[in-house]
C-alpha cells in the first residue's frame, strides 16, 4: 500500500515540457483545471469577442477588483498581443510570465490570469480577496501606557506597522516561502547594519532547510527554528506587539512573520528578557526597576514556595518560625495526606481551574471564579482536605506565574513546579537543591540563535546589566545588548545625550 | 554513550539521596522547645522537656515531660516512651540548667548538645535559680506556654541588653577557647509565679563558680559587648548631690540610650597589667537630687559622678572574677593574642589572672538633658 501511494504520487508529477502555457485556449482550461485537480471554485470569464480569457481561483480573488478593474476596461476592446493588455490595465500589481506552473501558483496566490487566445504569455494581475479582521487591540499583551495595536492574521498588516514604527532605508524584509503544501510567506525583518549578519544568515538558512508540508502558525514555526527541542524554555519570543518588535528590532535583532499569524517571532532572546515587559521602557527607570524585581521575585515565588512547603513539612521542620508552628500544624492536623500529595492535589486543581478558564466561552468563564475561589478554596480548608497556609501558597505561586509577560514562559514556570514539589516530597531540600542545580545547568546550556540563554548573567557582560533584572535611565543604558552582537553597538553617542539634557 | 553515562550518573546519585532524607512530617513529630535539666535525688539527670502538641481538639497545647537517664542524650529518647509523637528537638529554643548540676559541673554545659545538627547554634542558655524543673512547672494563667514565655523573656531581654547573650553557639565558644569563660543568665521563679532575670552565673571551666546580681551584669555587658542603646539607673554617692529620697538617701541618675564601648589592652606582659577604658555616652533623663540640670556646671558634676560610679562598680566586678578565677571579660583572650608564643593554657591562665592587674578609666559623657518618652 505504502508503496503503490509512493509511486502514484511520483506518476502525477507533470513533464517539463508541458510547462509552457498554452496556446488555445481550450487548451489553457483543461491545463489549468487539470492543475488545480478540478476544483469548484475555478472561474474562467471569457471577456466579449475580445480572445481574453480570466483564469483564477474565484475564492482568492476581490470580485469587485475583478469587475471595476479588468472586466470593465478590457470590454469591447481588442488586443493583438498581450503588452497591450498591461498597458491598458490599471492595476497595481501586474507581471508577465509564460511559466505555467507559476502561473498556477500565481493563481493560489490571488492573482488572475489574463489568457490572450495564440498568445504564449499570459498576464497575472493580482487582487487578492482581503479576508481578516482589521487591526485591533493586544489582548494578550496588554499595557497601560503606550501603543495598543496588535499585529493581525495579515502580512501585509503586519509590515505596514512595522514600517510604521521604523521609518528606515535600512530595514529590509526578506521573503521566503515555506511548507510544501501550505506555501506561506515567511517574511525575516531586520535592520541593515544593526543586525549580526551571520545571525540572519543562519537564520534564514534554517528556515529554507524546512521540509515540511504544512505551517499554519509561527508559534509552529519558532518550534522549528529553535536549536533545541528538547527543553521545555522558549527559546524565542512570540509576541503580538508591533512597538515590541520594533525595540527589538533596534536592538539588533531579528524577527519573523509568518502570513496567517499574529504573533512576531523574535530571536536571539535571552531568558531574562522574557520577564521583560514593553511597559517597561514607557514608564521611569525606578518604576521600571521595582516592576522587573517584583517580576524576578514572584518567578522564584511561583517555582520554589510550594516545594519549600513541601520539604519544610515534610524533612525540616526545625526552619519553620516558632509564630508560624501554630497556626501550621493546627491547619495540618485535620489533612489526611502527606504534604506531598497534599501540595500536587492543590496544584492540580489549580491548573485545572486555569485550563478550564482558557477554554471556556468567555460567557461560561464567570463561574470558573466562583467555582475556584468558594468551592476550592475555602470549602477544601474546611473539609480537612488541604491547609489554609498551602492555599495562599499556590495562590502566590499562581498569581506570580501570571505577572511574567510573556505566555510562553509562564506556562513554564507553571509546569516545572511539579517535578520541584516531588523531589522536595521524596527528598527535601536536597531534592530541591538538586532540582535547581539541574535547572541551572541546563539553562546555562541552552542558546537562542548562538546566543547563550542567559546572557548577560553567563557569560557576565557587566555593561548589559543595566538593562536586565533592573532598567537604567535611558541615557545610561545607550549600548545595545551583546547578546544580538550587534554590527553597529550603540544606540547613541553617550556625551551628545548628555549635553542635550 | 556519554548520554548513557549521565542517565546513569544522574539516577544513581538519586539513588543515594534517598538515604540522606529521613522523613520527619511536621505534624508527626512532638516538638521539644525547651529542656531543664536538674540532677534528680539518685545522681542521674533528671530531663524536664516542654513538648508542643498541636491538636485542634484539646485545650492546651503544652504538655511537660519528665524523664530520668544516665546521658544528656538519654533522656529525650526514654521520655519518648511515653509520648504519642516521636520527640525532635529541631525547635528548640531554650536549655535550662538547674544550678546543682552546673555546680558539679559533671555534665558539661552543652557540650553533647552541638552533635545533633538539629539543635539550632541560637538556642539559649540559662540557668534556674533552684531546679529547672520547678521552673518549666511554672503554672500561671496569663503564661499558658511557658516554653514559648522564656524564649520570649529571653530574646526580649537579649535583644534589650539587660541580659548578656548566652546562645548556644557564644557558649560553647568561649568554653572552649582559653582565655574566656562562658556565662549564663540566671532565671528565678518567684513566690507569685512570676520568672525573671536575676543574674548572671561565673563559670570555671563548664563549673559554676560564682554568680553576680543583674545590677553587675550591665556593667559586666559594658565589658564584653560593643554596648547600645540600654538603660541603666546609676547609683551617685557624693556629698554635693543631696538626694530628694531622704529615706533611703540615694541618689539616683537614670540613663537612657546608652552606648558604650570598651578597650582592653595588655600593657605589661611579665606582671601581667591590663589597661581597660570603657567609653559609655548616654542621654540623662532624671537625677533625684534637687539639682538644675539646665546649667552646664552641674551636668558636669554628675558627669564626673556618674564616671566615677561606674568605675567604682567595675573595679567590684573584676575583682570578683579574679577572686572566682573566672575571666567572663576575656582577658586572656587578649593576653594571648598580644603576646607571641605564650602557650597559655586554661589552667596557666586561671592563676595569672588572679594576680592580673586591671587599670580602669571611665569615660562617661551626657548627650543630652531632659528627654521625656
Amino acid at each position: 500500500m505504502f508503496f503503490k501511494k509512493l509511486f502514484s504520487t511520483k506518476g502525477n508529477l507533470i513533464p517539463k515540457d508541458q510547462n509552457l502555457i498554452p496556446e488555445t485556449r481550450e487548451k489553457m482550461s483543461t491545463e489549468f483545471k487539470q492543475r488545480l485537480q478540478n476544483s469548484a471554485d475555478i472561474s474562467e470569464n471569457e471577456i466579449g469577442a475580445s480572445g481574453i480569457t480570466l483564469f483564477s481561483i474565484g475564492t482568492l480573488i476581490d470580485k469587485t477588483m475583478l469587475h471595476r478593474d479588468i472586466i470593465d476596461p478590457l470590454k469591447g476592446l481588442s488586443f493583438d498581443s498581450t503588452q497591450k493588455i498591461m498597458e491598458h490595465l490599471s492595476i497595481g500589481e501586474i507581471e508577465k510570465s509564460n511559466q505555467m506552473e507559476k502561473a498556477v501558483q500565481a493563481a493560489l496566490d490571488g492573482n488572475v490570469i489574463i489568457f490572450l487566445d495564440g498568445n504564449s504569455s499570459v498576464l497575472l494581475a493580482k487582487i487578492p480577496s482581503r479576508v481578516g479582521r482589521s487591526v485591533s487591540y493586544a489582548q494578550n499583551e496588554s499595557q497601560v501606557i503606550g501603543p495598543q495595536m496588535a499585529f493581525t492574521e495579515s502580512l501585509l498588516t503586519n509590515m505596514t506597522l512595522i514600517r510604521s514604527y521604523i521609518k528606515d532605508t535600512s530595514l529590509c524584509i526578506e521573503n521566503l516561502q515555506v511548507g510544501s503544501r501550505t506555501n506561506k510567506l515567511v517574511s525575516i525583518v531586520y535592520i541593515n547594519g544593526i543586525v549580526s549578519e551571520q545571525m540572519v544568515g543562519s537564520l534564514r538558512k534554517r528556515i529554507q532547510e524546512i521540509k515540511m508540508d504544512g505551517i499554519l502558525d509561527s508559534s509552529v514555526l519558532e518550534q522549528l527554528l529553535a536549536e533545541n527541542s528538547l527543553t521545555i524554555f522558549p527559546q524565542m519570543a512570540l509576541t503580538e506587539r508591533p512597538d515590541r518588535v520594533s525595540d527589538w528590532l533596534l536592538k539588533g535583532k531579528v524577527a519573523i512573520f509568518v502570513d496567517g499569524s499574529s504573533l512576531a517571532i523574535v530571536c536571539p532572546q535571552s531568558f531574562m528578557e522574557f520577564f521583560q515587559s514593553m511597559e517597561d521602557s514607557n514608564v521611569n527607570w525606578q518604576i521600571a526597576t521595582f516592576w522587573r524585581l517584583l517580576r524576578f521575585t514572584a518567578l522564584f515565588l511561583s517555582v520554589f514556595f510550594t516545594a519549600l512547603y513541601v520539604a519544610s513539612l515534610t524533612f525540616h521542620y526545625e526552619v519553620i518560625p516558632q509564630t508560624l508552628l501554630f497556626t501550621l500544624s493546627e491547619s495540618r492536623a485535620k489533612v489526611p495526606f502527606p504534604p506531598i500529595i497534599e501540595a500536587l492535589l492543590l496544584e492540580f486543581i489549580m491548573e485545572l481551574l486555569r485550563e478550564a478558564g482558557a477554554r471556556l466561552p468567555t460567557k461560561v468563564g464567570q463561574t470558573m471564579g466562583i467555582v475556584g475561589g468558594i468551592v476550592i478554596g475555602t470549602a477544601a480548608v474546611e473539609a480537612g482536605f488541604t491547609s489554609n497556609i498551602l492555599i495562599i501558597i499556590i495562590s502566590l505561586g499562581a498569581l506570580g506565574s501570571f505577572v511574567t509577560p510573556s505566555y510562553t514562559m509562564g506556562n513554564v514556570i507553571r509546569i516545572v513546579r511539579f517535578p520541584l514539589i516531588i523531589l522536595a516530597g521524596f527528598w527535601g531540600f536536597y531534592g530541591m537543591m538538586f532540582g535547581f542545580c539541574f535547572l541551572l545547568l541546563h539553562l546555562l546550556r541552552q542558546t537562542s540563535l548562538g546566543s547563550p540563554y542567559l546572557s548577560p548573567f553567563y557569560p557576565p557582560r557587566f555593561a548589559d546589566w543595566k538593562d536586565s533584572i533592573i532598567r537604567l535611565p535611558l541615557s545610561i543604558t545607550n549600548k545595545r545588548p551583546d547578546l544580538t552582537r550587534a554590527e553597529d553597538e550603540y544606540k547613541f553617542d553617550p556625551i551628545k545625550a548628555k549635553k542635550h539634557n | 554513550m556519554r548520554t548513557k553515562g549521565w542517565i546513569w550518573s544522574c539516577s544513581f546519585s538519586f539513588l543515594l539521596l534517598c538515604g540522606c532524607a529521613q522523613p520527619k512530617v511536621l505534624e508527626e513529630v512532638g516538638l521539644v522547645t525547651t529542656y531543664g535539666y536538674d540532677i534528680s535525688k539518685n545522681g542521674s539527670i533528671l530531663g524536664t522537656m516542654v513538648e508542643l502538641t498541636i491538636d485542634p481538639a484539646s485545650p492546651k497545647d503544652v504538655v511537660i515531660l519528665e524523664s530520668e537517664a544516665l546521658s544528656v542524650r538519654g533522656i529525650r529518647n526514654n521520655a519518648n516512651n511515653k509520648t504519642s509523637k516521636r520527640l525532635a528537638s529541631g525547635q528548640l529554643r531554650v536549655i535550662i540548667y538547674g544550678e546543682e548540676i552546673l555546680k558539679q559541673g559533671r555534665t558539661g554545659i552543652a557540650e553533647t548538645l552541638t552533635s545533633d545538627p538539629s539543635i539550632s547554634d541560637m538556642t539559649y542558655l540559662a540557668m534556674a535559680d533552684g531546679t529547672a524543673r520547678d521552673l518549666l512547672k511554672l503554672k500561671t494563667e496569663h503564661i499558658p506556654d511557658i516554653g514559648n514565655h522564656l524564649y520570649k523573656l529571653i530574646d526580649q531581654n537579649t535583644k534589650g541588653r539587660v541580659m548578656p547573650s548566652a546562645t548556644l553557639q557564644e557558649v560553647l565558644h568561649n568554653l572552649f577557647s582559653i582565655g574566656k569563660e562562658p556565662i549564663l543568665p540566671i532565671l528565678k521563679k518567684d513566690g507569685k509565679g512570676e520568672v525573671g532575670f536575676t543574674g548572671v552565673a561565673l563559670f570555671k571551666e563548664s563549673k559554676l563558680v560564682g554568680k553576680i546580681n543583674s545590677d553587675q551584669s550591665f556593667y559586666l555587658n559594658l565589658i564584653i559587648d560593643k554596648y547600645k542603646g540600654g538603660n541603666k539607673d546609676v547609683e551617685i554617692k557624693s556629698s554635693k548631690l543631696k538626694p530628694r529620697n531622704q529615706q533611703l538617701n540615694k541618689t539616683v541618675a537614670s540613663l537612657d540610650a546608652v552606648n558604650g564601648s570598651s578597650k582592653i589592652k595588655l600593657i605589661n606582659r611579665e606582671k601581667v597589667e591590663f589597661d581597660l577604658d570603657v567609653k559609655v555616652d548616654g542621654r540623662l533623663l532624671e537625677v533625684t537630687s534637687m539639682i538644675d540640670l539646665g546649667n552646664q556646671e552641674n551636668i558636669k558634676l554628675v558627669e564626673k559622678e556618674i564616671t566615677k560610679s561606674i568605675k567604682r562598680e567595675i573595679e567590684k566586678l573584676i575583682a570578683y572574677c579574679q577572686s572566682k578565677e573566672s575571666d567572663a571579660m576575656g582577658f586572656g583572650e587578649i593576653y594571648r593574642s598580644s603576646v607571641r608564643h605564650s602557650n597559655l593554657t586554661d589552667k596557666r591562665w586561671y592563676k595569672m589572672f588572679k594576680e592580673a592587674k586591671v587599670n580602669v578609666n571611665v569615660d562617661f559623657s551626657v548627650k543630652r538633658t531632659g528627654l521625656n518618652e
